[in-house]
């Protein structure tokens, strides 16, 4: 081996040294931000493992799920697994959550999230749909990443090194322009109209969900103007029409679960403040306990789930 | 069948038996290599274990009981171990009679007798591989022995340490071309195994937990372990960890050659890491390929119908039949030990009194 050839190989090493330094950094990273999203892309704590009959809900969703402006402990997924823990503590009966939701994607991504978080194996399925799309990934959706594609890693720092913007950090987009109050086009947002599309992925996800053997609760979020509420209502009325029949599926209307006119519950109409997610977070923890009772009294046989 | 074959079916044969009748080991590693080993990513891993992936997924996919099975992989590995320091020791120039012995030595000291007992640990592959890349490495040849490397810190980081310790070992003789080149293969293994922790880190949310290993400003595991057994009896298991062959060392060395020195100088920094970072007495035994040939050097010096006597001696020091070991154990042991070391002290007599030319690898070159 030549000097030079020596030389060129330390200098390789010394790259490759350094890339794997800055992977440590990244996911050092990781933890060091309230607001943001683990190592594998979603908010809260990484973790695969569970305690002996931990039972373990996941959380789909987009804006309304995801709370981006919110501190993690003060989300409505905390006030769910909350309301829970609450329910199972005298019965030593252990549940978690986790938050898959990302702002500002449609409900035509849910399905591709359960896929790649299946290594996670939940026992149960909340989904609670946004108000600002209704279909797409934003430009920094999770799904953009080649990283979080290839291997399931999300990493954040290189975005901070470049002054780019982060993975999730898409702006919560307020309502949709259709849905705004006012508006007069499209005249008709139900599912047998603008809304088509988006019922249409709404169903394709409890479908898949019910497939897999699970229980899984649809719930509304809070009307945020009236055209959301046609909007909302009459998925309601189509995924209880198709899948009601399923004892592992319920849907959960709590378009009008708080008033987001009152501060003490939203601070500006849309959002929700702790109080407002404790109030909807409440009904979709028994909803999901009223499944998991469904489901003990009359046991479905789940197909084998997906191994990371 | 040859003369290596032959022993490593008699070694294999008393450490089988001594297996057979060890009771089974309580504490220690079990649960987490068998989950290692059905699983081989255990999500969110936050022991130190879980970064050592061979051999459990091999061991746990075999039939049979497992304990039977990884009892048959320390026997057979520390076996091919022992026989791979009797060739290295023939690489470093030590007579056939002193390689011979030093291949029993090996089967029966500390770090196999340990494993054999509770043999839920990578380290017989270590106690294999090291030996095995020196001798390449003794007799320039680097190319075998940075893939193991490379291979091996898979299995435990300490593979890659034979190849720092020939980096620094080229140094120090100024063979400066070679340095570079063993430095390079030493680089190249560290960063396979810095990936692979990286990889399980972040792919698969592994950590080291609570283990006393990473806080290196705060004195690591050899603080926590030397707080917990209190110095003498800290001081007592590191002497156990080779016994006699502590005291044969200084007369080896004063017999050893340069290169043997050396290579004992160039293991130092290596020694000191890995006896702070990791359980102290089990850290030790990984150096037998060093410290070994050097006891050989002094141990020589005794006529065989004493030679024997002592590797049996060191051999009952050494073994371990259960967590808490019957009384009548313990006392053969202590028993045996004494007299290794008197054996070993009167090896030592008679290597000083001897006067011979200088014995190591460089009377192995043309």
């Amino acid at each position: 081996m030549t000097r030079r050839t020596i030389v060129l190989a330390f200098a390789l090493d010394a790259v490759a040294f350094a890339f794997l330094v800055f992977a440590q950094l990244d996911r050092q990273a990781h933890t060091a931000d309230v607001f943001g999203v683990n190592q594998w892309g979603f908010r809260g704590e990484a973790r695969g493992e569970r305690q002996p009959g931990e039972i373990r809900v996941a959380l789909v969703g987009g804006s309304a799920a995801y709370e981006s402006a919110t501190n993690h402990e003060d989300t409505m997924a905390m006030a769910i697994v909350s309301q829970l823990q609450e329910v199972g503590r005298p019965r030593n009966q252990e549940y978690s959550i986790v938050n898959l939701a990302q702002p500002r994607v449609g409900a035509d991504s849910y399905v591709g999230t359960l896929r790649a978080y299946a290594f996670l194996e939940p026992d149960a399925i909340a989904v609670v749909d946004g108000y600002d799309t209704i279909e797409g990934l934003p430009p920094h959706a999770r799904e953009q990443s080649a990283v979080f594609r290839t291997a399931g890693y999300l990493p954040i720092l290189p975005a901070r090194v470049l002054g780019r913007p982060a993975w999730l950090s898409d702006p919560d987009g307020g309502t949709l322009e259709m849905l705004r109050d006012g508006r007069t086009e499209p005249a008709d947002v139900s599912c047998d109209g603008a809304s088509k599309a988006y019922c249409a992925a709404m169903g394709d996800t409890v479908r898949f969900v019910l497939q897999q053997g699970l229980p899984i609760v649809v719930a509304s979020p809070p009307f945020v103007t009236r055209r959301h509420a046609d909007q909302q209502r009459s998925l309601g009325v189509f995924l209880t029409k198709t899948f009601n029949s399923d004892p592992r599926f319920l849907y959960l209307d709590l378009g009008t679960a708080i008033n987001l006119t009152h501060p003490a519950e939203s601070p500006d109409g849309i959002h929700r403040t702790v109080v407002g997610n404790h109030e909807v977070g409440q009904p979709i923890a028994l909803g999901i306990l009223r499944l998991m009772d469904r489901m003990r009294t009359a046991p479905v046989n789940a197909p084998p789930r997906g191994s990371r | 069948m040859t003369r290596a074959v032959g022993r490593f079916v008699a070694i294999a044969a008393v450490l089988g038996a001594i297996a057979a009748i060890a009771g089974t080991p309580v504490a220690g590693d079990r649960d987490v290599y068998q989950k290692i080993g059905r699983q081989l990513f255990v999500l969110d891993c936050h022991d130190i274990h879980c970064y050592r992936l061979l051999p459990a997924p091999i061991l746990e996919h075999l039939p049979g009981p497992s304990l039977v099975k990884w009892r048959a992989y320390a026997v057979l590995t520390n076996a091919a171990a022992a026989i791979a320091l009797g060739r290295l020791c023939l690489v470093l120039g030590l007579s056939a009679r002193s390689a011979g012995i030093a291949t029993w030595i090996a089967a029966f000291g500390f770090g196999p007798m340990q494993s054999v007992f509770d043999p839920y640990t990578s380290d017989p592959v270590m106690y294999l591989l090291a030996p095995l890349m020196m001798a390449d490495l003794m007799a320039e040849r680097l190319g075998r022995p940075t893939l193991v490397g490379c291979l091996g810190v898979i299995s435990k980081e300490f593979a890659a340490a034979p190849l720092w310790i020939y980096a620094l070992l080229s140094a120090l003789r100024r063979r400066w071309d070679t340095a570079l080149q063993a430095a390079l293969s030493a680089l190249t293994a560290t960063l396979v195994w810095f990936a692979l922790q990286t990889a399980l880190m972040t792919l698969y949310n592994y950590s080291y937990g609570n283990n006393p290993s990473v806080n290196l400003l705060t004195g690591a595991y050899f603080a926590v372990w030397t707080d917990a057994l209190g110095w003498p009896r800290a001081i007592a298991s590191l002497f156990m960890a080779f016994g006699p062959l502590f005291v044969l060392l200084p007369a080896g060395w004063v017999r050893a050659d340069r290169s043997l020195r050396l290579l004992a100088v160039a293991s130092l920094p290596a020694l000191a890491a890995f006896l702070y970072v990791q359980q102290p007495d089990r850290a030790l035994w990984n150096f037998h390929f060093a410290v070994i040939p050097i006891a050989m050097l002094a141990l020589e010096a005794l006529p065989d119908r004493m030679i024997w006597p002592f590797v049996i001696a060191f051999g009952i020091a050494n073994v371990r039949l259960g967590d808490s070991q019957p009384a009548a154990v313990v006392w053969l042991r202590g028993i045996m030990l004494v007299t290794s070391v008197a054996l070993a002290c009167v090896a030592v007599s008679s290597s000083l009194r001897q006067r011979r030319a200088p014995l190591g690898a460089e009377a192995s070159r043309p």
